[in-house]
């Protein structure tokens, strides 16, 4: 320390040099500030701009390698106690992203107490399940995977059985700062969820301004939904699924349902006289000709059925048969494609 | 480092600013964070006020659906997320303060999204059953049941219609209490209605009921919605961000690592300057110390003022004054005769040479006296002035040394001059030659005339000499470091008055560490008078020699006659012996029936006696073989040789039973028949010897005395008395009878001549009736030949 090889102005030049560096380099490394998202003008109004109905988004923003991560998980029966159930047991994509069961079956053909919603589109809804419990697909994640009743299993023994696959611990470390836990399983399933996307349905084109997309039945048909006040609920991208509410406003033979029912304080609010048990979350009426069965207990085998049946229970109405049959037709051109291929 | 204080200013400066920068950047920062926080709280608050329009176009019916309303509610969660993370340096009490603010807020925004939630779900079903009820309404007045039934009936349906309707309108009073008495009049008339007609009104109720339920649930909806003070709330945040965050040094990521890095420079440069002071404190105290320890008076002196500016401690002990006293002293004062001007000459004198010098005079004592003392002077220069230090040592006890040392070569050559002793030392390297007074004395010239050289040297020497002493000299000078020979001789010298005297000379030469020769120290030493008596004694010497030589001569000549004279009588005896023995036995032959028993006796005794005789005379002749015979060395294995001869033995005895064991693998250097002699006589005693043990047992080998071999014949026999060992070895001396053992006592005289003419020796060991022990050595040729 006291025997310096340099002269001193070796050090007073250094000094300078590190001074200017400190100076300087900080002003370099100020971020520049983007403006806050949403205050550029709208331009134009997109011809869907009054419509209760928009069209499903063209391309998500996904992480390509992690969707694909999720969807080998989604896939991957080793996720369930049992190793015989996977994701797609009760989600096949090739069927609308449900089992076609009125409830569906869960671990060693226990018979569940709810109709699988479909796994489509299901990154649109704010909210996931039936009553709306998990506000995000990871959270839902959890749902099914830890029920005892569905895949009965547990996050330590799914660590430990991925860890034992060398195709997760390598394609994990590339991905994830922290390799195989808990959290990023979660995110890469949800991150392949929200790549399921049904975008350029018929009714899409239409609304996009493709005046041919839908024949005039099925024009008419639309126009019978907005005017009976089914698309009061059922509105926006996903065709529903941004509210709750209650089931059989004005009637109900629907049984309410014994199982858990995720109590939300507001939920109880909107309806004290039917009790939380039977509000539900709207579903979303996207591909709604593939997902027969319909409502919460699957019920109702037929669209028709399903549309009477929620005229006479949530609107306090009957329908005319031929509306009935114009709004049927209008539901069929929800179906969109997924992966470029019609579902 | 330097020591110029230009360059820690300089240091000190610069990291002052830096600090300075640092910290100005710091509050940048900060200010920057505060503006992105205030941009997020505005955000926010546009963000509530865009989900407050929502929902009022959602309550007109203007909005088509309600995706942008769950997005500005999912924007808001993720805003309010974002906005847990507080600054992080900040008064722990503002940090509360602003916590608590935010708390208010996100609480109220969580509200506010739940209303919106519960806004949601009232208002889609109120918008149907509204959107609906006019419908309902005409398609019960289009019934013919309706136009033909109670009269009371159409008005009372319109005016619930009315009120139904008008009941979205904020301006007109309630009308649910005028609709709660209208809906059971409505039903009891209906009572008598026909059924088609029941089952429209009964929609027409329902609907309304939804109506007037579920529109006063989002009308409530919407005022607690618009009602809750989420902007002030939001203000209010703002405000403490700007109150208590705004004006405190906050510094985070790469400017907190500046700050850190900086302040350390600044510590570390700090630190350095502290311990360097504290290595110069200690250093100035150790300097103190060691010129305080030293006995010497060390001084400081300003060379214009000539006052004393420092001094150690022994100064003042010397002088009996105080530090204090000393520091305003000149040198005037202190030193007795030394005038300034003197002084200040010399002084000048000094610093302009640049040199060092010495001056000798005294200090004056505080109690009177004075100090006789060296000053030696140096000028020194540090960085603004020059100054003079001065050692003055005590030179009392060395001038009392000195008057020691005087006596003392005094003493010396004194010394010398009585012994004739001269000492010189020679300095090679410069060829000085300096000799004492009395090396001048010994080579007759007046002491300390002159210079002494090497030249001068050999100019005194004798010429005969010249030559022998020059190469002794040289073989002591050039001598390496292995072969060093001390330089003594005696030589001869000529003296200017030409007597030739003789001295001793001994010398030394001292070399470097190299083998280079520095220096060659000597003494010369006048010994004529010996010399002369050992002449005389060689002369004497010399005679005797020759005497001896001459006898010796003589002698040799008789022991040769002698040895001649032995051998021709042991062998001219042989001839009347043989013939007294021959006819002794012719005797016996022919006559013997001739003779008595005593004549028969008589005969046989002399014909023992005879052949007793043949073997003395046998033996005679073989010692003096054994003397006279060239000795022919070679190696001998001496172990065989004495396997052979105990083989020859036993085959001439063989009744006897003795074990015999021979060290196998003995070689020996030497004559190998005479050897063989010594052998047969050493082997043949033993086996006679132990004739009357039983269990005789003979050992040969070679044990070791003094580290040379030693080769033995051991047996366990009659053994002798040591007290006789000395005549052992003589010829014809026997220690036994001969009708005990037999022998003629020339055996061991045989042996012994052997072994000392291999130039050995040979002696015996032993104890009565315990066995005999017969060693001898054979040492190598070389000691031989020497």
């Amino acid at each position: 320390l006291l025997r310096p090889p340099f002269d001193r102005r070796f050090y007073v030049a250094m000094a300078v040099v590190v001074g200017i560096v400190i100076a300087v380099v900080p002003w370099l490394r100020l971020p520049e500030r983007e403006l806050p998202v949403g205050t550029e003008a709208l331009a134009t109004l997109p011809p869907w701009f009054s419509e209760p109905i928009h069209p499903l988004p063209l391309v998500v923003p996904a992480d390509a390698a992690k969707a694909q991560l999720g969807e080998r998980l989604f896939s991957d029966p080793i996720l369930s106690r049992n190793e015989d159930m996977s994701c797609i047991t009760c989600h096949p994509l090739d069927t609308g992203g449900v089992d076609g069961l009125p409830t569906a079956l869960g671990m060693d053909g226990v018979v569940l107490d709810r109709n699988t919603p479909t796994v489509f589109n299901s990154g649109l809804n704010p909210v996931q399940f039936w009553d709306g419990r998990a506000d995000s697909l990871e959270a839902q994640v959890d749902g099914p995977l830890l029920s005892p009743r569905e895949m009965g299993s547990n996050w330590p023994q799914i660590v430990t059985r991925l860890r034992a696959k060398n195709v997760y611990v390598t394609a994990f470390a590339k991905l994830y700062p922290g390799g195989i836990t808990p959290n990023n399983v979660k995110h890469a399933i949800a991150e392949f969820e929200r790549t399921l996307i049904t975008p350029n349905g018929r009714f899409d084109h239409y609304l996009r301004g493709d005046e041919s997309a839908i024949s005039d039945e099925e024009r008419q048909g639309y126009q019978a939904f907005k005017d009976y006040g089914c698309s009061a609920c059922h509105q926006g991208q996903n065709v529903g699924g941004n509210l709750f509410q209650t089931s059989g406003l004005f009637r109900s033979n629907r049984k309410a349902h014994t199982g858990h029912w995720h109590d939300h304080e507001y939920r109880r609010t909107i309806s004290p006289q039917t009790g939380p048990e039977m509000i539900h979350r709207v579903p979303s009426l996207r591909n709604v000709a593939l997902t027969a069965p319909y409502f919460h207990d699957g019920g109702v085998p037929t669209l028709k059925d399903a549309v009477i049946e929620m005229a006479e229970h949530q609107l306090g109405r009957a329908i005319p048969e031929r509306d009935i049959d114009l709004i049927v037709k209008f539901l069929h051109t929800l179906t969109g494609e997924w992966n470029g291929r019609p579902l | 480092m330097t020591s110029n204080p230009t360059f820690h200013i300089v240091v000190g400066i610069v990291g002052f600013l830096l600090l300075t920068t640092l910290l100005f950047q710091a509050d940048t920062v900060d200010k920057l964070h505060n503006k992105e926080v205030e941009r997020n709280l505005s955000e926010l608050k546009q963000i509530d006020g865009e989900l407050n329009q929502q929902v009022i176009q959602e309550q007109a019916g203007i909005s088509p659906n309600y995706d942008a309303m769950v997005h500005l509610t999912q924007r808001l969660n993720t805003m309010l997320d974002g906005l847990t993370e507080g600054p992080q340096a900040i008064y722990h009490a503002h940090a509360l303060v602003l916590d608590q603010s935010l708390d208010v807020v996100m609480v109220t925004l969580a509200e506010k999204v739940r209303f919106i939630e519960q806004f949601k779900s009232h208002h889609a079903v109120f918008k149907n059953s509204r959107h609906y009820f006019p419908s309902a309404i005409s398609t019960l007045i289009s019934r013919a049941a309706y136009k033909n039934g109670d009269p009371l009936l159409a008005p009372l349906l319109e005016n619930f219609a009315r009120n139904t309707l008008a009941f979205n309108a904020t301006t007109v009073p309630d009308p649910r209490p005028i609709l709660d008495q209208d809906i059971p009049r409505i039903q009891r008339m209906l009572k008598s209605a026909p059924v088609v007609l029941q089952q429209d009104a009964e929609l027409l109720i329902s609907h309304a009921q939804v109506i007037i339920r579920e529109g006063a649930a989002s009308r409530a909806l919407l005022q607690r919605i618009l009602s809750l003070p989420t902007s002030r709330q939001i203000d209010q945040v703002a405000e403490a961000y700007r109150a208590h965050v705004g004006y405190e040094l906050r510094v985070s990521g790469v400017y907190r690592i500046y700050l850190y890095v900086a302040a350390l420079l600044l510590m570390t440069y700090v630190g350095y300057l502290v311990v360097k002071q504290r290595r110069i404190t200690s250093t100035l105290n150790r300097f103190r110390a060691a010129m305080d320890a030293s006995a010497d008076c060390m001084f400081l002196i300003d060379p214009h003022s000539l006052s004393l500016i420092d001094c150690n401690r022994a100064e003042g002990r010397e002088l009996g004054l105080s530090r204090e006293e000393l520091l305003g002293m000149a040198l005037p004062d202190l030193c007795a005769g030394c005038s300034m001007e003197v002084l200040t000459t010399r002084f000048s004198k000094l610093l302009s040479n640049g040199g060092q010098g010495t001056m000798v005079t005294s200090l004056r004592r505080k109690g009177g006296g004075e100090i006789p003392v060296e000053v030696s002077l140096n000028p020194f220069r540090d960085h603004h002035e020059t100054v003079l230090t001065a050692v003055a040592r005590d030179i009392t006890e060395r001038q009392r040394s000195e008057q020691l040392i005087r006596q003392s070569e005094q003493r010396l050559a004194e010394s010398q001059l009585i012994a004739h002793i001269g000492t010189w030392d020679w300095d090679i390297s410069t060829d000085s030659l300096s000799w004492t007074d009395e090396v001048y004395r010994i080579f007759g010239l007046v002491p300390q005339a002159f210079v002494a050289t090497y030249k001068v040297f050999l100019a005194q020497i004798h010429p005969d000499d010249r030559e022998r002493v020059q190469q002794a000299i040289n073989a002591a000078v050039n001598a390496t470091a292995d072969d060093r020979v001390p330089y003594e001789l005696d030589h001869r010298i000529v003296r200017s008055d030409g007597t030739v005297r003789t001295v001793h000379e001994q010398g030394k030469v001292f070399f470097d560490s190299d083998g280079k020769p520095q220096r060659m120290l000597g003494t010369v030493q006048d010994i004529t008078k010996r010399v002369r008596v050992m002449e005389e004694l060689q002369v004497h010497r010399d005679r005797l020699e020759e005497l001896v030589v001459k006898r010796t001569l003589e002698l040799e000549v008789t022991n040769e006659e002698l040895e001649a004279f032995s051998y021709s009588v042991s062998h001219d005896l042989r001839a009347p012996l043989r013939a007294v023995n021959g006819f002794g036995q012719a005797m016996l032959e022919d006559c013997g029936d001739r003779l008595d028993e005593t004549g028969m006796d008589y005969l046989k005794r002399i014909r023992a006696a005879t052949q007793r005789m043949g073997e003395l005379i046998d033996d005679l002749l073989t010692l003096s073989r054994v003397t006279r015979r060239n000795m022919c060395r070679e190696a001998v294995d001496f172990s065989a040789l004495a396997a052979k001869i105990v083989g020859r033995i036993r085959d001439g005895l063989p009744e006897r039973e003795v074990a015999v064991t021979v060290q196998e693998g003995i070689c020996v250097q030497g004559d190998s028949r005479l050897l063989s002699a010594a052998l047969e006589n050493l082997i043949g005693n033993a086996f006679k010897f132990t004739g009357h043990t039983t269990d005789a047992h003979v050992q040969i080998g070679m044990t070791e005395r003094d580290g040379e071999p030693v080769y033995f014949v051991r047996d366990n026999g009659a053994g002798f008395d040591m007290r006789y060992a000395a005549k052992l070895f003589g010829a014809f001396q026997r220690l036994h009878r001969v009708d005990e053992f037999p022998g003629t006592g020339v055996g061991l005289a045989t042996v012994q001549r052997i072994i000392h003419r291999h130039g050995g020796e040979v002696w015996a060991e032993s104890k009565m009736g315990e066995g005999a022990a017969f060693f001898f050595t054979l040492p190598a040729v070389a000691d031989e030949l020497s």
